[in-house]
């Protein structure tokens, strides 16, 4: 179905009863596709493409009721002004890179342990397993732990039923731990989709390479540091920037345990701009949070593509 | 003989997965344990469970939440709907089609994969705002409708890696897009398509901060956002009828699990591919 863009200057078509219905077929030829793709361009331009913008344009507004003017500057000048702003981007670095360091690790050693078992049915069970707690919305999950925080909750049950109620405390009201706890949230991190990305890598590894280690005699750490850990790179790699852009948007896991608190300690630079919107009706202000959150989520984006390439594979 | 040598080599393998499998599901043992707690069991045994199961807390629970189910089945329901019918449509052309703007239009579909929607939340407000759609349930369907790309992208490599013969002979018999697309195209994505729409239904089940930000009346509110402002409202609830909340609100997910594994599963994998 391609498309004939040449209209003929001259021949049938200059008749202008002709060249009305060679017009007509044009059209029809056209339209089938231009017309099923529509929505999807609609759809896209209204609710991505133009927010967007108008985000970019926004930050350097200043909005209220009575409408927008031009601040030039003086948003980001609060951001970067702003030295509790600037800590909560410390905030965001210790989520984004602990949680970097944690999904490179545990959920990959976890698939591999599942996938050394030679019972095959162990291995799928185990497998729906590391799955199951994924059907537990995230809101729900984040409210188990707020409780487990709490000064009688169950991290600090299960400290005194090891005695060490000295160290027990309210883990989400105290400065000093509700970063730390931010982070332990859904301890040990293995459940989900990262997990199962490692996982369908591990099954793409070619059978005949890992007989081939075993006729070598390779050991079971051999089979680790040389076959499955740089098999894996690719899927560590997705992950790693994957989990960087989570954080860089998300910061659902904060809203809901500590609205930020106690004061501005566990604050991350979405939650800020939410609360802009939320809280405060500072449009201006919550848009140059998001463009440079944007901006940031862009750097990674495109660093993966630079990595990966897939979509050049495809057009 | 081999089988127990298998065992034998198994045996520590299990132990260490038991080891993570513990605490991984130590939270969904809270939740089910204090859900069946009244207040004087709660106080003299908050973690371990305690007998009679309380089902009243359930009750409470399901009173605060029930209207939200409509809510999330209409709104994720035509949300996911309209994903599929125009993301395949799209998908579809893109992949077995060439005309003019082709490329154009495939980088414009993917670059919006660089856009959060939570980077955009100010303006993307603004607009629902400017929309005068607040508080109704087109300010969470439409957004969502427009989350297409990820799904586009996951079955424009489903149509793409198609053999080509399959369409040579309808196109000689002059059948037109519609009609490919569908005799040949959603017949044969039927498999990839629920993978993803399964995937969406999980992601805007767990779909939170924008909900909270459109949806203040209560009558529209989706169950996550019902279930925080329950657990978090200022007449707080008994730990018990808090944690019986959550448990419903996870419920759905649980039966989609069970009846679809495979593509649950498979519809997370696919997931992967979202940047």
């Amino acid at each position: 179905m391609s498309i004939n863009n040449s209209v003929p200057l001259s021949g049938p078509a200059a008749h202008p009863k002709l060249r009305r219905r060679l017009d007509w077929d044009r059209i029809r030829s056209i339209s089938p596709v231009y017309l099923f793709v529509l929505p999807t361009v609609i759809l896209l331009l209204v609710f991505f493409y133009y927010p967007a913008v108008k985000g970019i344009i926004t930050s350097f507004q200043y909005v209220d009721i009575r409408g927008a003017r031009w601040v030039d500057f003086a948003n980001y000048e609060r951001v970067f002004g702003d030295k509790r702003l600037l800590e909560s981007f410390k905030n965001l670095a210790f989520l984004a890179l602990f949680n970097v360091a944690v999904v490179t690790t545990l959920p990959m050693i976890v698939a591999i342990f599942i996938f050394r078992l030679k019972n095959l049915t162990a291995q799928y069970w185990w497998r729906v397993a590391f799955v199951i707690p994924i059907v537990v919305p995230s809101v729900a999950t984040i409210l188990v732990w707020r409780w487990m925080y709490s000064t009688d909750g169950g991290i600090n049950i299960v400290l005194s039923a090891f005695g060490l109620e000295h160290l027990a405390r309210g883990w989400l009201g105290d400065r000093n731990t509700v970063m730390g706890a931010l982070a332990f949230t859904s301890f040990p991190w293995v459940a989900g989709i990262n997990f199962l990305i490692y996982y369908a890598g591990l099954q793409d590894i070619p059978e005949e390479v890992l007989d081939a280690a075993v006729v070598d005699g390779a050991g079971s750490f051999r089979r680790f540091s040389s076959i499955e850990l740089p098999l894996l790179r690719p899927q560590m790699r997705l992950l790693v920037l994957l989990t960087l852009v989570f954080w860089l948007r998300s910061f659902e896991l904060p809203l809901i345990m500590t609205n930020g608190g106690p004061g501005y300690a566990s604050m991350v630079p979405g939650l800020r701009m939410y609360l802009a919107i939320n809280r405060d009706f500072d449009l201006g202000y919550g848009s140059a949070i998001g463009t440079i959150l944007f901006l940031l989520v862009l750097v990674v984006t495109l660093v993966q593509l630079r990595l990966t390439r897939t979509s050049d594979d495809l057009v | 003989m081999q089988r127990l040598k298998n065992f034998r080599h198994d045996v520590p393998l299990h132990l260490i997965l038991l080891l993570f499998a513990i605490p991984t599901f130590f939270p969904i043992f809270v939740m089910l344990s204090i859900s069946g707690k009244d207040f004087f069991q709660y106080g003299a045994q908050p973690l371990l469970p305690t007998l009679p199961f309380n089902f009243s807390n359930y009750e409470v629970a399901w009173s605060f939440m029930s209207n939200t189910y409509l809510n999330n089945t209409v709104i994720i329901g035509t949300g996911v709907a309209g994903v599929m019918i125009f993301g395949s449509l799209t998908a579809f052309a893109l992949a077995r089609f060439s005309f003019r703007g082709r490329k154009l239009l495939f980088y414009y579909v993917l670059a919006v994969l660089a856009i959060p929607s939570t980077v955009i939340l100010v303006p993307l407000f603004m607009l629902i705002v400017d929309l005068g759609l607040t508080n109704t349930r087109w300010a969470v369907i439409l957004p969502y409708a427009a989350s297409q790309s990820f799904a586009i992208l996951v079955m424009y490599t489903f149509f793409y890696n198609l053999p080509k013969e399959l369409f040579e002979s309808a196109q000689i018999d002059g059948a037109g897009f519609f009609r490919m697309y569908i005799h040949f195209g959603l017949p044969l994505a039927r498999p990839v398509m629920s993978a993803v729409g399964v995937f969406l239904i999980w992601l805007f089940w767990n779909d939170y901060v924008w909900p909270s930000l459109v949806l203040s009346d209560p009558q529209i509110q989706t169950v996550a956002l019902r279930l925080v402002v329950f657990y978090l409202g200022r007449t707080v609830p008994e730990p018990g009828q808090g944690m019986a909340a959550s448990v419903i609100s996870s419920i759905p997910l649980i039966v989609l699990f069970l009846v679809s594994m495979r593509t649950f599963i498979a519809g997370l994998t696919s997931g992967a591919i979202k940047a």
